[in-house]
């Protein structure tokens, strides 16, 4: 009351003042953006010359992250609060990603290794369907959909991102339903005359989460179908061709996940996939969705859990992971895949950590796989790093760290270099990130510096 | 490779190892007691004091951080609206304008809701910043879930001192926020962790930081007219000490945080504050015209005084 009284007393100066304030805030548009991101850049080395080697089994399809990250990766996100009335809201998001070969200040992002990649534009309308309970949300337009990780090795084992429309956390009393229709485009510039002709390959997601099942528990269900959208000229031109699309363009996966909060202060997710043909991602780390692939046949069943716990109450904290995999495909071109690791973190006070890494990936190739050593081959890693962050605990950031990273594993590290002087994975994947240990080395060791943020609310 | 390089690593392992030899215990913030075993410590303790002149201040540290002492061992004072542990400061006497920034952090499910009480001279209330004021912020990256507000005092006999406490009816509330966890799944585009958002009990004792600078921007220049006004118009004029009277806060005219007056005529303004009769803003507006560095106002207003006095 005192504001608005003080002003009645002086209304001429109220008026001076208004004239000189007032006006620059009406000019603000009534929308207040958020500003959101993930961003890691950093320097290494390898011991002996040569900048740092990122140590990843190869045909794995992840690896243990702490000082084994070679490139400058960012996300910037931005969107915005546009609509929010008698219950209904509406929302807009946009996220564009970066990723550069951290070689030197100028890098161009179209060169090899670089990219610009619209990741997300989308909105979402809480409520905007009538008739639906109280949260359900429509949305259209291209995201990352509700993907589900392993923050120490990168590991996306659930990932339907891409263009798509749904519908979300429709309350059906027993969990939260989500319904979604997602695309991942492939190419088949080996047989499509065309190749811009594209293989629509669509996946429907359906999935039961927040099933309460024990105190601080909750289950959910999910099954993803997807399959090649062919014309019926595609179709004719393989049924012209002989290529046989039956079976190997589509495919379906379960999955069954547990997440337990209350668990030693953080939380554990144990999680049981199966898979079956055209929706095994044969490489990288993406499943759930069409893979582009026309013939692909097989089956998939992978396990996997994870978490953090703190051993000692704001003190020491543990990220967890154990993952077993096994694609068992027709051409025997699968592979069994066994990794396990742990991060303790020991924080001396707010600011500074002592974190250690231990990884372990395990190998395990069918007889036809091309490309890497068709042996069973194992790739072991510890890293020590000092870490400066702003707070306590296993998520918290900014971060900057230096790190050392000792890798040992069995065979030589490479191949020989291919027509075109590349190296050639072996033991070690040849393509994350600068291979500067020699072909027949069995370890190596790396160190650097690195930083890690993300921000938004 | 050699294998000194391995040792090193191991080293540093089992050095990290045996900083952290002990069993898997749920995580607890043991600087945090629970609700309860606070509350029934509030209600045992003594008041320390018999008057709001005999508590016991503290110089306010402007332009630093101070984390506040509000735990069982914080001395303990029935105020009007509640008995409630609390910190008391004497603001400084430059009558500089202050910006204040309170947080309060919720930890393990419990957060101190806290009221701002401004005291005159006298010791008597003139204004607050209601516990309701405090907005809840999300965890961001930088900074856990909390309840933060932001204001503007200007010392001076209306405003000579500051308490930091709870009540009554703040302990009854609730915050539902949201754990890190989620507020970073949201910013990666992750699935969201099962379950409901946690909710914190509001309890009479912990972890409250005060920020407070001077304003030093020329948006301070409202300051003087204005009086003492909080950015999120949470500091209300307070008659008394019951809390019930003074939730209502005045609709901002201006948003003087943002406001900027550069070559404001200082001289003009004072001019129409005399025409006005209003000799007190005048003598403000002269000292604030000083402080931005044009001297020679205050004696020109001295000049004018005279030249219109009888």
């Amino acid at each position: 009351m005192r504001d608005s009284r003080q002003f009645t007393r002086r209304p001429l100066l109220a008026a001076l003042i208004g004239a000189s304030c007032v006006m620059p805030a009406l000019a603000h548009a009534d929308i207040n953006p958020n500003f959101f991101g993930y961003a890691r850049s950093g320097i290494g080395s390898t011991a002996g010359g040569g900048s740092q080697t990122c140590f990843k089994a190869a045909g794995a399809p992840a690896k243990y992250r702490l000082g084994n990250e070679c490139e400058t990766y960012a996300e910037l996100g931005l969107g915005a609060n546009l609509f929010d009335q008698q219950g209904t809201s509406f929302d807009f998001a946009s996220r564009v990603a970066y990723v550069t070969s951290q070689a030197n200040d100028d890098e161009s992002l179209k060169d090899d290794g670089n990219n610009i990649a619209l990741r997300e534009m989308y909105v979402t309308g809480t409520n905007a369907v009538s008739g639906l309970p109280e949260g359900s949300t429509l949305w259209a337009g291209k995201r990352f959909y509700k993907r589900h990780d392993i923050h120490m090795n990168d590991y996306y084992y659930w990932d339907l991102s891409g263009p798509g429309v749904g519908i979300s956390d429709i309350d059906m009393g027993i969990g939260n339903l989500s319904l979604a229709w997602v695309r991942s485009s492939g190419s088949d510039s080996d047989n499509l005359p065309d190749e811009n002709q594209r293989l629509s390959d669509d996946t429907i997601d359906v999935r039961l989460t927040d099933i309460p099942t024990n105190p601080g528990g909750s289950l959910q269900l999910g099954v993803d179908y997807g399959r090649a959208s062919l014309s019926d000229w595609q179709k004719d031109y393989y049924d012209d061709t002989g290529v046989d699309y039956d079976e190997g363009d589509k495919g379906w996966m379960g999955t069954i996940e547990h997440t337990q909060s209350n668990w030693f202060g953080g939380s554990n997710t144990v999680a049981l996939q199966y898979a079956t043909d055209g929706i095994i991602t044969s490489n990288g780390n993406a499943v759930g969705r069409g893979s582009g692939s026309l013939e692909q046949e097989g089956d998939m069943w992978r396990v996997l859990d994870h978490g953090q716990v703190w051993l000692v109450p704001d003190k020491l904290d543990m990220l967890y992971t154990a993952i077993y995999e096994d694609k068992n495909m027709d051409d025997n071109s699968g592979r069994k895949w066994f990794s396990a690791g742990v991060r303790p973190t020991y924080y001396w006070n707010d600011i500074m950590s002592t974190a250690v890494e231990l990884g372990y990936d395990h190998i395990e190739p069918q007889s036809n796989v091309t490309g890497y050593d068709g042996g069973d081959h194992h790739v072991t890693k510890l890293t020590l790093a000092q870490q400066w962050s702003a707070g306590r605990g296993a998520m918290v950031r900014p971060t900057i760290r230096l790190f050392a990273t000792y890798a040992k594993w069995n065979g030589d590290a490479y191949q020989d270099r291919d027509a075109e002087g590349y190296r050639q994975a072996h033991a070690l994947d040849a393509g994350a990130g600068p291979n500067n240990v020699d072909f027949n080395d069995t370890d190596g060791l790396t160190f650097g510096a690195q930083m890690e943020v993300w921000w938004g609310s | 490779m050699p294998q000194r390089h391995l040792a090193i690593l191991l080293s540093g392992l089992a050095l990290t190892s045996l900083a952290g030899c002990a069993s898997l215990v749920p995580h607890d913030d043991t600087s945090v007691a629970p609700a309860e075993q606070s509350q029934q410590a509030l209600e045992r303790a003594t008041d320390c004091c018999s008057t709001l002149a005999a508590l016991p201040y503290q110089s306010l540290a402007v332009g630093e951080s101070q984390s506040l002492t509000l735990d069982t061992q914080a001395p303990m004072h029935r105020f009007a609206d509640g008995a409630s542990y609390f910190q008391a400061f004497e603001l400084p006497r430059t009558r500089e304008p202050l910006t204040f920034k309170l947080t309060s952090t919720i930890a393990n499910d419990q957060v101190f809701a806290p009221t701002v009480l401004v005291l005159d001279e006298d010791f008597q209330p003139t204004q607050r910043v209601a516990s309701d004021k405090f907005d809840y912020l999300s965890p961001n990256g930088f900074a856990g879930a909390r309840l933060g507000a932001t204001f503007d005092i200007t010392p001076g006999p209306d405003a000579a001192y500051l308490v930091v406490y709870s009540n009554d009816a703040a302990r009854q509330g609730t915050t539902q926020y949201e754990s890190a966890e989620k507020v970073y799944a949201r910013v990666r585009g992750l699935a969201l962790p099962p379950g409901p958002d946690p909710i914190a009990e509001h309890t009479a004792t912990g972890n409250v930081t005060l920020e407070s600078e001077a304003r030093k921007t020329s948006g301070g220049l409202l300051t003087p007219i204005l009086g003492t006004r909080s950015h999120a118009d949470s500091v209300t004029a307070d008659t008394g000490t019951d809390a019930s009277r003074s939730e209502h806060a005045a609709p901002s005219s201006g948003d003087s945080n943002n406001a900027s007056a550069p070559d404001f005529d200082y001289r003009r303004m004072i001019d129409a504050a005399l025409k006005a009769d209003d000799i007190e803003l005048a003598m403000q507006l002269a000292e604030r015209a000083e402080r931005e560095g044009n001297s020679g106002t205050r004696a020109w207003l001295a000049e004018r005084l005279r030249s219109v006095s009888p």
